[in-house]
């Protein structure tokens, strides 16, 4: 098992390395620089600008630049639209929050979503699986564009019971969280049900009612367990994707996170935000996938890594 | 026929004995399928309804989506005023001219949301049959040539799956907006403007950009389709049918053609109609980013986007287009899930 996990961790250098040059071609072959404005600036400015960031030297010159102050300090390039900030500053200002309302959010949705396809799976065709069939219809019916607003309305400007936007106390984490969460636990629950009406039928549910265990260890050690994997495998993404920020839901609730970086550094033509927001998520999904795969074989004894 | 004290299993022999002599159907069967799943059906009027509205624009909507005369923005209408939260009444302009009041240039908020389907569901329907058709013929070869080619073409597809789908999005619309900006006649960008001059007028739209957001989202999309067409292709190529076509000395063309498709296509379409939802989705998000449709076009997501920028103030700006488009989205999930329901029981339940 650590022999898989070593190797697998080993196998990211090279995905990280394929992904940051084809992010780094697909950003430069966007016409246009990070210095373009409105009112164009004098040419010699221009030149002295790029002579500086370095982007007067050959393409390939620069990514092997930009590569080797990753490797030898950890240094993930300057801002261009701001001077006296850079992209390890991005991440250190903006990253926790991302995380943290990220981690909440797929708190979340795996809370709600779980419980939700299990009632729904255990009590198929009752009133109980309508209702979970039509939650998970509603939250994969209603995008976060929709939800934010739409809960700062009732809770924040109705009820007056939330702050309306912000950042920084719990009450504030509240909305936001929903709305990123609500869409994942649809899709959770939906395919939790499924999976768990499939591994109710097998034979082994059946060996283990045989031998007289009681419906709840069957179903929770048993079933629930084995139900589980194809939830946890959009775990991974979803985990990434959440955490390395969400820029319609932090616009909406003004949240000082990772998410507007993600388009104003294209917008911008800011390789080196680009390509430094890229390869974080680029890590956390690896990272994330790779804790997925650990947990497969946590679930089903009968999946093993060597 | 008249079928009112029947048990279900009399009706089911009538629905047989009512297709004595004509081959089972698939799309017959499936039909009637549809129209006893009532949530569908709803789905399916509200999308016609949005499908006429979306033709019909210019009749249905009370005013045009760009003409507005900013002394009367932000207006709420009366029967509102009293629903919306605060002291709305101590500030807003209360005027009944518009029924869903009126944008912050004071342009009808009723009439941008009917033009807006003009950009929603062409781009939803596009995006379907883009992705239909690229991830069909792309998964298809994959699958039924198989070994090396099918190694080449997944491997690229994994590749380009690892990267965000909104990331390659936003930097193809990036693109197309800064590369596509010239117009001198004879250049390339030249060309696509004049063609996406055409889309935008095909659409009834006076400008837009209707053809790159097309461009960028059916660039993204077909992926899932692709594999989704291969997985089936693989389990069915080993099949005896299949054998027995090369056995009489059918080419490859007519074997997928005539054999493979007709098998596959199911599952393929109700994957696609359960997408369009998904592809509306990234319209509204591209255009909420102000990478969408060029204003003054209205697109919900732009109208999203200034109206959550007012929320405070003006609840109201951001409530209707929200509404529209999630009820837009209800109606084609629940038809989308029952299309799928009924071209392949089997499926029903699982997602």
């Amino acid at each position: 098992m650590s022999r898989y996990i070593i190797r697998q961790l080993l196998w990211m250098i090279p995905v990280l390395f394929v992904i940051s040059v084809i992010t780094f071609a697909l950003a430069h072959a966007v016409p246009g620089g990070p210095f373009d404005r409105e009112k164009s600036l004098p040419p010699e400015i221009i030149a002295n600008l790029e002579k500086h960031y370095g982007l007067d030297k050959p393409t390939w010159r620069q990514y092997t630049d930009y590569i080797g102050g990753i490797v030898t300090r950890f240094d993930f390039g300057p801002v261009f639209s701001s001077r006296s900030r850079r992209v390890n500053d991005i991440f250190a200002d903006h990253l926790p929050v991302s995380a943290q309302l990220g981690v909440v959010s797929v708190l979340i949705a795996v809370g709600i979503g779980v419980p939700l396809g299990v009632i729904a799976a255990l009590k198929q065709n009752t009133v109980w699986d309508y209702l979970g069939i039509a939650v998970a219809v509603f939250g994969v019916s209603v995008p976060n564009v929709v939800m934010g607003p739409v809960l700062i309305v009732i809770f924040a400007l109705t009820l007056g019971v939330l702050p309306v936007a912000g950042w920084g106390t719990p009450a504030q984490m509240v909305m936001p969280a929903f709305a990123l969460g609500t869409g994942a636990a649809a899709r959770i629950a939906r395919l939790t049900r499924a999976s768990m009406l499939q591994v109710i039928r097998e034979d082994y549910i059946r060996t283990a009612r045989a031998k007289g265990l009681s419906e709840r260890v069957v179903m929770v050690r048993h079933a629930l367990k084995n139900a589980f994997i194809p939830v946890a495998t959009i775990l991974g993404p979803l985990f990434a994707a959440l955490v390395t920020g969400t820029f319609v839901v932090e616009q909406i609730f003004a949240i000082p996170g990772m998410g507007k970086y993600f388009i104003t550094s294209v917008t911008n033509r800011d390789y080196p935000v680009v390509m430094g927001t890229i390869l974080l998520y680029a890590f956390f999904l690896v990272l994330a996938n790779l804790a997925v795969d650990v947990t497969y074989a946590f679930l089903d004894p009968r999946i093993r890594y060597t | 026929m008249t079928t009112g004290e029947l048990t279900s299993q009399e009706k089911a022999a009538v629905r047989l004995s009512e297709r004595e002599g004509k081959a089972a159907n698939l799309w017959r069967d499936a039909w009637a399928r549809l129209l006893r799943n009532r949530a569908a059906v709803l789905g399916g009027i509200v999308v016609v309804l949005l499908v006429l509205g979306g033709i019909f624009a210019s009749q249905v909507a009370p005013y045009g989506y760009a003409e507005g005369d900013s002394a009367e923005a932000y207006t709420v209408p009366s029967w509102l005023i009293g629903m919306l939260p605060g002291n709305i009444e101590a500030y807003a302009k209360v005027s009944d001219k518009f029924l869903f009041g009126s944008d912050y240039l004071g342009r009808d908020v009723l009439s941008r949301l009917i033009y807006g389907i003009r950009v929603s569901l062409p781009v939803g329907f596009v995006g379907a049959m883009t992705a239909f058709i690229i991830g069909m013929v792309y998964g298809s070869i994959s699958g039924y040539y198989g070994g090396r080619v099918d190694v080449v073409l997944m491997r690229i597809v994994d590749i380009v799956y690892a990267f965000p789908t909104t990331l390659l999005i936003i930097l193809m619309m990036a693109f197309f907006k800064s590369s596509f900006a010239r117009v001198e006649p004879g250049t390339l960008s030249y060309t696509f403007n004049q063609v996406n001059r055409f889309t935008d007028r095909l659409l009834g739209l006076q400008g837009g950009g209707m053809l790159f957001i097309f461009m960028g989202i059916g660039m993204t999309a077909w992926m899932g389709m692709a594999r989704l067409a291969r997985g089936q292709i693989l389990s069915l190529k080993e099949k005896e049918f299949i054998e027995a076509a090369h056995m009489i000395g059918a080419g490859d063309m007519r074997i997928i053609v005539r054999h493979i498709l007709p098998n596959i296509i199911g599952p393929c379409i109700v994957s696609q109609t359960l997408n369009i939802p998904v592809y509306i989705n990234y319209e509204v998000f591209l255009s909420f980013i102000g990478l969408g449709v060029d204003p003054p076009t209205p697109s919900w997501g732009l109208m999203i986007a200034d109206g959550s920028r007012a929320i405070r103030s003006y609840p109201h700006m951001v409530l209707f287009p929200a509404l529209f488009l999630a009820l837009t989205m209800f109606a084609f999930n629940f038809l989308g899930d029952g299309l799928r329901d009924a071209l392949d029981p089997k499926m029903k339940g699982t997602s």
